[in-house]
């Protein structure tokens, strides 16, 4: 029997979102403490994984339209998409034997599972309307990921980070209104994203879907929420949250600005973009120097990494306004590449570290007491500050080289930034290496899921220069 | 045919195996000697079969495929000049080998002794056979880290193994140097002219695109190459110098002199091999080597080119005839056997410098092209070459033979020494034979080569640097003439011989220098009866130079007077010490001009002093206030950036107090300023 793309894309979709529904179904049957939830999960994952693989064979060639134009697939999304299932993977390895004792059982599995259906198509988003949909499915999970272990920082977390999500919703809600007043519209697709013209109220447009992307990516000076919920919940759900869901918004942001700039717009969309790539670098990598809690550092790194993706994303708006294709998909590949580099890096970073031993102090001598772990956060972390030959050095590398025929300064400034950021980088890796005493130890899957990261962010390192050749 | 890659490639095999040797433990000392000895053996004999090749017309050049894009491959070019030099380096190298063996017998560095000795002859060896500049200067800088390293080769810095009189003082300048520190002197000096030579090749390559040697001479004539591309730019005469600036910094050439004065702390040996015979003879290749490219494209291109050529000629005679001159000079007052020997290696080596630059300086007001004065212009350069055999080969002795006499007496200086000659009767005979050709009298090898650079200097119309050399002829008789009476033929000043107990130095050590100084008195004998014309016709197929003669020396007028000249010096010095014993202590404690000129020549012109109080000093201050700008950079960066970010995040975290309220606060009022600013400023 062979299935078209089409087909096999929707039947995974579809399979994931069955799992996702049964799931909480084992709580009935009493068997939510066993390991068949977790089970149930990889087999989503590896659904995600067919309908990934899928994708990028079908839009090596040609892009994939689906839902009459609803939603559209081509190298850039598919790779999102592939990075997504390699993040869930990691994060499936750390997680191993934890998320079934907490009370929520099997909560997070069934959430996880309906995550991962809503990424599938958001990715690939070509539609106001049903990028609000899939944008409250994946939130209002994410919200209820954040706090389903319980403790006290958690649900502290989820509450800030949907109490203001909402705000971003109803933002997002005000574009898609926008939407439909602003762009041309055919019969069949009310909500089809379309080229902008510039008028005051496009702009205003513009401002709520920049409005609702900046609080969904904790672009600043919209990011007042991120630190709280990164920096202090428990790291399985900010690694689902802060690793993978975050790809897809990336993807979605991608998309959506390559799309609705290429026009006259592209220009201004170009300067706001690149005022808040420069506040959220200088925020993140300024505010990181002075806590001695990794997973506050990694939560501030973030709002720093999503500002050197946001100078990816103020490239690609100026290049689809200015018409050089070329740069934007360099622009385009380059943020994908980056991506890729951050949530390969944070995913296991959050889970591992996220239940205890955050403080640096705890971390201190783990290089003599595992040395296998401690090795690979050091990888992670020095991809993370982009080193060469690893991942994020060419995410760094051709995200600077894309902005470079646009702005020189954002390039330096963007250098600077990532000089700085090797301070907090460095304090981390000196701790970890230092031959005092700490108390931070990890079991074997947790040491699994990090060895397997810092093996991808080496091996993906190596032929990141092919990939980006690919992706362009 | 073998390959002459061999002749430099088995010294430097020689030397690798010592090295996998000594890390696997092995330290019999016989092996590292004997394994050195007969790696240099081979390459004498290798370069010995493809010397007659050479002779008969056929340049031996063979390549092997290193860097093609830039021309650079590992070439050996074996012309005249080549075959001439590698002659000359590898069977002196072979005679100073054997005679290490028992000079070095039971020392604590001898394997590291003959690691470098070896690696030095091989990167010499490369050095006079490269075909290109990168592999001349890979041998280059060789030969300095292997001078380098056997300077420096008793680097516990005893004070038996000073040069310079300990708590002596010159202008508040230390006058005495251990070995340490004049291993850094040398590679300092020699580094400053290094950077010169690789400005010069940097370029060369810039303009012609190759660093092949006979490319270069190639297109050197070219009427748009690079000889007429820097005379057009009129920077031909200083890029020449420049270029050349390597070469007088390897050769001690003024003002670069000292760092050979004090590279005596090294074993003697090695300053026999390397401080006298071949590696301060690096220079002297280096301009042999380039001085026919350069006549040549003068001759070919006149006008501007020619000018320029003449002009830096007559530099390079200058700096020659003044460092022949002024080293002199110093070694009538060392009390130091190696450092008057030192002394006369400099000025032997400003003669060689002042052959080539009248050499060229012939081509002065020549028409473009004229063949003629390219023949006399080749025949200096060939006087040049055999200036440096015969210094080679009696040096070489000399040093060797003082050797013998300081480890006799366990002290450097002549004071020690005296009247050797009662014990050691075959070591006085070597010490007159290699002295007498050092002096330049007739028939040893020295007073040919001597006269062929003289005649040059006079030909090209320089009378004054001729003058200079002429009376510098005299002290060279006078200062060698001293040393040697009152070695072996006086009592010492301030030890009663008997102290020691003197004998012939063992056989290994006796024979080589013995054969060398026999070797002078050989040469000089054959020299008339057609040894000059073999060494000739070598030269003679020679890149940019395809005919040589020698000067012909013939005993009338002006030579006769400057033979007489040195006889009358030499003689003077015998009478003067042996006849008259004079008391120059007490001279110097009762006469003032007396001691001022003699502090003068002692503490070598004030020149070394000179050099630390302006520009050893000038750096310090230069350091000074590196220091003083590095403080406020390390401020900036060690307490103002500190301050300021840590006060940042300090301010961006204060934010962050996981209130709600302020967050929602904070929400609304940047949402309300970016949609104003949108609304306003861009819509």
């Amino acid at each position: 029997m062979v299935y078209d793309t089409i087909e096999l894309v929707n039947m995974s979709a579809y399979m994931i979102l069955a799992i996702g529904v049964i799931i909480p179904l084992t709580k009935i049957i009493n068997l939510h403490e066993t390991k068949l939830p977790y089970a149930l999960t990889w087999i989503s994952t590896i659904f995600m994984g067919i309908a990934a693989c899928t994708l990028l064979n079908a839009t090596a060639a040609n892009t994939v339209t689906m839902f009459n134009g609803l939603v559209v697939y081509d190298k850039f999304s598919s790779f999102m998409l592939a990075i997504t299932v390699i993040s869930s993977a990691l994060l499936l390895i750390a997680i191993t034997g934890r998320a079934e004792k907490w009370s929520t059982s099997p909560a997070y599995y069934s959430l996880l599972a309906l995550i991962q259906f809503g990424i599938i198509y958001a990715i690939g988003i070509n539609d106001a309307l049903l990028l609000l949909a899939l944008w409250l499915l994946i939130s209002v999970a994410s919200y209820v990921v954040i706090a389903l272990p319980k403790d006290r920082e958690s649900v502290k977390g989820s509450v800030k980070y949907a109490f203001m999500g909402s705000l971003a919703t109803l933002f997002l809600a005000t574009w898609v209104a926008f939407q439909l007043f602003t762009t041309p519209r055919t019969a069949s697709l009310a909500f089809e994203l379309k080229a902008y013209t510039l008028t005051k109220t496009t702009l205003l447009a513009f401002g709520a879907f920049i409005t609702a992307l900046g609080f969904k990516l904790g672009i600043t000076p919209f990011h007042w929420w991120l630190p709280d919920v990164y920096g202090k919940a428990n790291g399985y759900g900010v690694a689902l949250v802060g690793g993978i869901v975050k790809v897809a918004f990336i993807a979605i942001a991608a998309r959506v600005l390559y799309i609705i700039s290429a026009g006259p717009i592209g220009e201004t969309v170009f300067y706001m973009l690149a005022a808040f790539a420069v506040a959220s670098m200088l925020w993140g990598n300024i505010a990181a120097l002075t806590t001695r809690n990794l997973q506050r550092i990694l939560a501030y790194s973030s709002i720093a990494h999503i500002g050197y993706i946001s100078v990816g994303f103020s490239v690609i708006a100026y290049a689809s306004a200015s018409g050089m294709q070329k740069l934007a998909m360099m622009a385009l590949a380059a943020t994908a590449l980056h991506a890729a580099a951050y949530s390969i890096s944070k995913t296991p970073l959050f889970a591992v570290l996220g239940e205890g031993f955050t403080d640096l102090n705890v971390l201190k001598g783990l290089y003599r007491r595992d040395p296998t772990a401690a090795v690979s956060i050091i990888i992670l972390l020095l991809s993370l500050l982009g080193l060469p030959p690893l991942l994020g050095f060419w995410g760094k590398l051709y995200l600077f080289l894309a902005a470079a025929p646009v702005s020189m300064a954002l390039v330096v400034i963007a250098l600077i930034n990532s000089g700085i950021s090797a301070l907090y980088y460095g304090i981390a890796i000196r701790d970890i290496i230092s031959t005092e005493p700490g108390e931070a130890v990890y079991d074997d899957t947790r040491r699994g899921a990090l060895v397997i990261a810092a093996a991808l962010i080496i091996a993906i390192g190596l032929i990141a220069p092919v990939i980006f050749s690919l992706l362009t | 045919m073998i390959d002459p890659l061999y002749i430099w490639l088995t010294p430097y095999l020689a030397a690798g195996i010592m090295a996998i040797t000594w890390v696997m433990g092995i330290r019999k000392e016989s092996f590292y000697s004997w394994l050195s000895v007969l790696s240099i053996l081979v390459s004498a004999i290798i370069a010995t079969i493809l010397t007659p090749k050479v002779y008969h017309g056929d340049i031996i050049y063979t390549v092997h495929s290193w860097m093609p894009d830039i021309g650079v491959n590992v070439g050996t070019y074996m012309d005249g000049l080549g075959a001439f030099m590698s002659l000359v380096v590898a069977w002196l190298s072979f005679l100073i080998a054997v005679y290490s063996t028992k000079y070095m017998e039971g020392d604590w560095g001898f394997q590291r002794y003959f690691f470098f000795f070896t690696f030095f002859v091989g990167s010499m060896l490369l050095l006079v056979l490269a075909d290109n500049l990168v592999l001349l200067f890979i041998g280059w800088e060789g030969t300095g880290l292997a001078s380098y390293a056997l300077i420096g080769h008793w680097y516990t810095d005893d004070e038996d193994t000073w040069v310079g009189d300990p708590g002596r003082k010159a202008l508040g300048t230390n006058m005495y140097f251990e070995p340490s520190h004049s291993g850094v002197r040398a590679i300092l000096f020699t580094k400053i002219g290094d950077i010169g030579m690789l400005i010069g090749m940097a370029g060369i390559f810039a303009l012609t695109g190759t660093l092949s040697i006979p490319q270069i001479s190639n297109l050197a004539s070219q009427s748009d190459g690079w000889m007429a591309t820097l005379a057009n730019m009129k920077i031909l005469t200083a890029f020449l110098v420049v270029f050349s600036l390597g070469a007088l910094a390897k050769s001690a050439q003024f003002p670069f002199q000292e760092w050979l004065v004090t590279a005596m702390t090294g074993p003697t040996p090695v300053s026999a091999l390397i401080h006298a015979a071949t590696m301060v003879k690096a220079g002297v290749y280096f301009m042999l080597r380039f001085a026919p490219i350069f006549a040549v494209g003068a001759a070919n291109l006149g006008g501007a080119v020619l000018d320029a050529v003449t002009s830096y000629f007559w530099i390079i005679a200058l700096l020659g005839g003044i460092t022949a001159f002024m080293m002199a000079t110093m070694a009538i007052v060392s009390r130091e056997l190696k450092l008057i020997l030192a002394f006369s290696t400099a000025s032997q080596l400003g003669y060689m410098f002042l052959g080539v630059g009248a050499a060229g300086y012939l081509l002065k007001g020549a028409e473009a092209g004229t063949s003629n004065t390219l023949s006399l212009v080749y025949e200096g350069i060939a006087a040049s070459a055999s200036h440096l055999m015969s210094h080679a080969v009696f040096k070489a002795a000399l040093f060797l033979i003082a050797g013998w006499a300081i480890h006799a007496v366990h002290s450097r200086f002549i004071d020690d020494m005296g009247n050797f000659a009662k014990y050691m009767k075959i070591s006085m005979i070597s010490m007159w034979l290699a002295g007498l050709s050092l002096a330049g009298i007739p028939p040893f090898s020295g007073f040919w080569s001597k006269e062929g650079v003289l005649h040059t200097a006079h030909l090209a119309g320089l009378e004054n640097l001729w003058l200079l050399g002429v009376i510098t002829a005299g002290i060279t008789a006078f200062y060698i003439t001293r040393a040697t009476v009152r070695v072996f033929h006086i009592k010492p000043y301030h030890r009663h011989e008997e102290e020691h107990h003197l004998h012939e130095a063992p056989l290994t050590m006796l024979l080589p220098y013995f054969i060398l100084a026999l070797t002078a008195l050989v040469i000089g004998l054959a020299w008339p009866l057609g040894f000059s014309e073999k060494v000739a016709e070598l030269l003679g197929h020679t890149l940019a130079m395809p005919s040589a003669e020698l000067p012909s020396v013939e005993f009338t007028g002006i030579t006769l007077e400057i033979v007489g000249y040195a006889l009358l010096m030499v003689l003077f010095a015998i009478v003067l010490y042996l006849a008259f014993k004079p008391d120059f202590v007490g001279l110097l404690q009762k006469s003032t001009t007396a001691r001022i000129l003699h502090d003068f020549l002692y503490d070598r012109w004030y020149i070394n002093a000179l050099i630390y109080i302006f520009i050893v000093g000038g750096f310090a201050g230069l350091v000074e206030i590196m220091g003083w700008i590095n403080g406020v950079i390390d401020a900036f960066y060690h307490v103002a950036i500190p301050v300021v970010l840590i006060a940042g995040s300090q301010a961006f975290r204060g934010l962050h107090r996981g209130r709600t309220d302020l967050y929602l606060t904070f929400y609304a009022y940047f949402i309300g300023v970016a949609l104003l600013v949108l609304y306003f400023l861009w819509g």
